[in-house]
């Protein structure tokens, strides 16, 4: 380690002491003045021992899409119902033009025209095929498996797959959402969903601002021992005057447990902070939907920075039951969209449902041995925020 | 011989006639015989020429990397979407990076973006708008005294197809057929009680004219004109006959031709969002709504080219703008999706055109582009993503001398009722702060402000 680097980590943990010192001290002044203060860990405030607990919020949070292209998807990407029942959508598109014009409304996208809507009933449409993303590709993820697997492998099993290896090089990177959706026309480099994610919109029209608080950080560059945790805010992140997040604002939690992971152990080693599995379940709420995510033995991989931000991965198994769901359960004023959904991202609900089981490679079912989650990897970046939990009444 | 008509008619600035004993009246424009010496105010009265406040809306909005301006002020250089406004550049400003503000409510896609602007702030709920719209409030403020409190219409030709409303239940329909507005201006008035039922035939109005039958009154006035006035009204006349001639061909059917099969009867006014169809229905909509406004008939009006979600498409196609701008797979070379584009250009194409009409209507100093203020606006700027942050707005005419055409104003993220703010207080409107929740606002865009 060279001397000035040395220098800067010294002068770092002494700002991280000095942080938490006036934390502490302010915290202190806060619970002797408040009955019901966040304290963060809910404790009485008198007896507070070790650091208190860090909050963040979500400033970036975002599936990973790599942009390299060394000729993936060789047989195209997927199509929709459009193409596959060319001649029922344009009769469907034709009168639904046709009703617009005359009447000045909308028809809906389950009419009698259009073949069952797979969206809602995925079996009543016979399984199209589907498109994967086959191949070695550099994917940004975490080794969850800890082990370098192959389809073809020794042990292989039906949850048998391909990993990626990251962008840094390193091998037995488990990321099958890339694999099943990386041949859709949404999710490619720079469409639907890349755009989405360079807009931010997950962040900035989110009804609900996702939460993380460390506990026990004396140090935030080398600390043995953290605690970390996920959360759904009760309200949205706050915007600055030109719309990114702020930082320090106070979010109360979310009143519903279910929105609040387990505390999972962690460590932090030269600034960088891993942690233990843990499920986890977020509300999204934007646009069109209004559902929670749930992620399985997710956790962490991220730089602790020197302005205080938590920037790095997220990695865990997507449950496939709430993969499904995300992907269609849409809605306008009521209406299903999620077949709308589908034909704006570029793929087709009954393809997509039976390649789900295909590329699964998590939680296997005890009795069928089939796995029902997927591997998946989103990056995000944390700003400090308060996390505030109200003391809820005692109702007699 | 034609008697004098009194002063007090002459003011009215109205010619009256009849058909069949209903009512009509047409009305005149601000000639010079109404004017001051210097052409900017009413000679009897000394009110300055009545400024005049409009919304021209186009739906799923524009690519914003090929519509922001790079830079900012006077001057800009005209982007790839942009190059159609490039012949009335002059006469508009552009704004660019104003959005509607959410804050924790759904953007609810291709409605969030149009009545956030129009309303001051993002709509809880699909089914319900927060407070009357930007167009009622300056209504209300100023449509008082015309025959029409304000005019909407829809060349995309869907009537229900109006932003115009004083809540979810009180929506103000719009004309949907060029015909259905001229008759709504030029048609009778009322009819006579004593009369029985009449149902005027567009047709018969359109051909005979609805000059001839103010012909007396017409008369009348001619002779107390000046030479310039003259000229003016012939002028004015002159236009009216053409847009009148025009409707009546659209409504004939052609004459028979021997070397040809006989064509199909056209029927009445056929509503398609056809883009040549919609372009055309918007150019005469846009004609009668000038001598309607030189007319002082009203001084608010809502022009919706095409709604949100646009459903405009080329002929035969199944494939309309909205769409494309969700299955269109982006080029890889130009960056963009050509076909759903081709429609923002129209669009652009369609917003210059309607800034040349109204800027070539002469009135008193100036033009009656001069006295209004136009914004043009559209319910998302990315409309792949719905987007509702940076909406392509776009501010036309100066409003009696109040706001700053040609140049460029970058919001950084703010909000659009800033904008609504601005096009209050350039009306006259003693507002301080506008917009609810998130979006409320106290800062008019002060760089647009004379």
């Amino acid at each position: 380690m060279t001397i000035p680097m040395q220098r800067k980590i010294r002068s770092t943990r002494a700002i991280a002491r000095a942080r938490s010192l006036l934390l502490a001290i302010v915290i202190g002044l806060g619970a002797v003045a408040c009955d019901e203060a966040g304290t963060g860990a809910g404790s009485d405030p008198a007896a507070i021992t070790g650091p208190p607990a860090r909050g963040y919020v979500m400033a970036r949070w975002y599936d990973e899409i790599p942009h390299d292209d060394p000729g993936e998807c060789p047989e195209g990407l997927n199509i929709t119902e459009v193409e596959y029942f060319p001649n029922q959508w344009k009769r469907y598109m034709t009168e639904r033009q046709r009703v617009r014009e005359a009447e000045g409304r909308f028809i809906r996208w389950d009419h009698e025209l259009l073949p069952p809507d797979a969206c809602q009933e995925p079996l009543s449409q016979p399984d199209p095929g589907y498109l994967t993303l086959d191949g070695a590709a550099e994917v940004a993820g975490l080794d969850l498996d800890a082990v370098d697997s192959t389809k073809e492998g020794a042990d292989s099993t039906p949850c048998a797959h391909d990993d990626f290896t990251s962008p840094e090089g390193e091998a037995g990177i488990d990321n099958q959402a890339w694999r099943l959706m990386g041949c859709v026309r949404g999710y490619r480099p720079n469409d639907l969903m890349d755009r989405l994610h360079q807009s931010n919109t997950m962040i900035k029209e989110g009804g609900y601002a996702i939460l993380m608080e460390i506990s026990g950080m004396d140090d935030p560059l080398d600390d043995d021992a953290v605690e970390v945790q996920f959360l759904s805010a009760a309200a949205p992140a706050t915007l600055d005057a030109v719309g990114d997040p702020m930082e320090n604002v106070s979010f109360t939690v979310h009143p519903d447990a279910t929105y609040q992971s387990e505390r999972a152990r962690g460590r932090i080693e030269n600034g960088v902070l891993t942690t233990d599995p843990i499920d986890l379940r977020l509300k999204i709420k934007q646009q069109t939907q209004d559902n929670a995510v749930y992620y399985r033995d997710a956790r962490v991989r991220a730089k602790v920075l020197a302005d205080g931000r938590i920037q790095g991965l997220l990695g865990g198994y997507w449950d496939s039951e709430n993969f499904w769901s995300m992907m269609n359960d849409h809605t306008i004023g009521g209406t299903p969209q999620g077949r709308n959904a589908a034909f704006n991202r570029g793929f087709m609900c009954a393809g997509l449902y039976h390649a789900i089981p295909r590329v699964a490679d998590g939680h296997p079912d005890p009795t069928t041995g089939r796995c029902t989650s997927i591997s998946m990897a989103l990056h995000f970046e944390a700003k400090p925020a308060f996390v505030i939990r109200p003391r809820l009444a005692q109702v007699d | 011989m034609s008697r004098r008509i009194t002063r007090r008619r002459l003011l009215e600035r109205t010619l009256r006639g009849s058909l069949a004993g209903a009512g009509l009246a047409v009305g005149l424009p601000y000639l010079e015989i109404f004017l001051n010496e210097n052409g900017d105010a009413v000679a009897a009265t000394g009110a300055p020429l009545p400024r005049r406040f409009g919304t021209w809306f186009y739906g799923c909005g524009m690519n914003p990397h090929r519509w922001n301006p790079a830079e900012e002020g006077a001057g800009f250089e005209l982007t790839p979407e942009l190059m159609p406004i490039g012949r009335v550049r002059q006469h508009i400003s552009v704004l660019s990076g104003f959005g509607v503000i959410l804050a924790g409510e759904t953007n609810h896609v291709h409605r969030t973006g149009v009545l956030g602007t129009l309303t001051g702030g993002a709509p809880a709920t699909t089914t319900e708008n927060d407070g009357p719209t930007l167009d009622i409030l300056i209504s209300d403020a100023i449509g008082s005294s015309t025959r029409f409190r304000s005019l909407e219409m829809a060349a995309h030709g869907v009537a229900k197809d109006s932003y115009s409303r004083r809540n979810e239940n009180a929506i103000q329909p719009a004309e949907p057929t060029p015909v259905d507005l001229y008759m709504r201006v030029f048609g009778p008035g009322f009819t006579d009680p004593n009369a029985g039922v009449f149902e005027p035939d567009p047709r018969a109005i359109l051909r005979k004219s609805v000059l001839s039958l103010v012909a007396e009154d017409r008369a009348r006035v001619e002779k107390q004109l000046g030479q310039a006035d003259r000229a003016r009204l012939d002028e004015y006349f002159t236009a009216l006959r053409q847009l009148e001639h025009q409707l009546e061909l659209q409504l004939s059917a052609p004459p028979p031709l021997e070397a040809c099969q006989a064509p199909q009867r056209p029927e009445a006014e056929p509503v398609s969002q056809d883009i040549e169809n919609v372009v055309r229905n918007h150019e005469s909509m846009a004609r009668v709504l000038a001598l309607a406004l030189a007319c002082d008939q009203t001084r608010v009006f809502n022009v919706v080219f095409s709604a949100g979600a646009s459903g405009l498409h080329t002929a035969g196609s199944s494939d309309t703008h909205h769409t494309l701008t969700h299955e269109e797979a982006k080029d890889p070379k130009l960056g963009y999706q050509p076909q759903a584009t081709q429609f923002v250009l129209r669009s652009m194409e369609a917003w210059a055109k309607f800034v040349e009409i109204l800027a070539s209507v002469q009135e008193g100093d100036g033009t009656l582009l001069d006295h209004a203020v136009v914004l043009c606006h559209s319910e998302t700027s990315d409309a792949n993503s719905h987007s509702v942050t940076g909406l392509p707005i776009m501010l036309a005419g100066t409003g009696g001398g109040r706001v700053r055409n040609g140049i460029h104003v970058r919001g950084a993220g703010e909000t659009t009722a800033r904008v609504g703010l601005t096009l209050q207080q350039v009306m006259g409107l003693n507002v301080a702060k506008w917009g609810f929740k998130a979006n409320e606002t106290s800062r008019p865009i002060s760089q647009i402000l004379v």
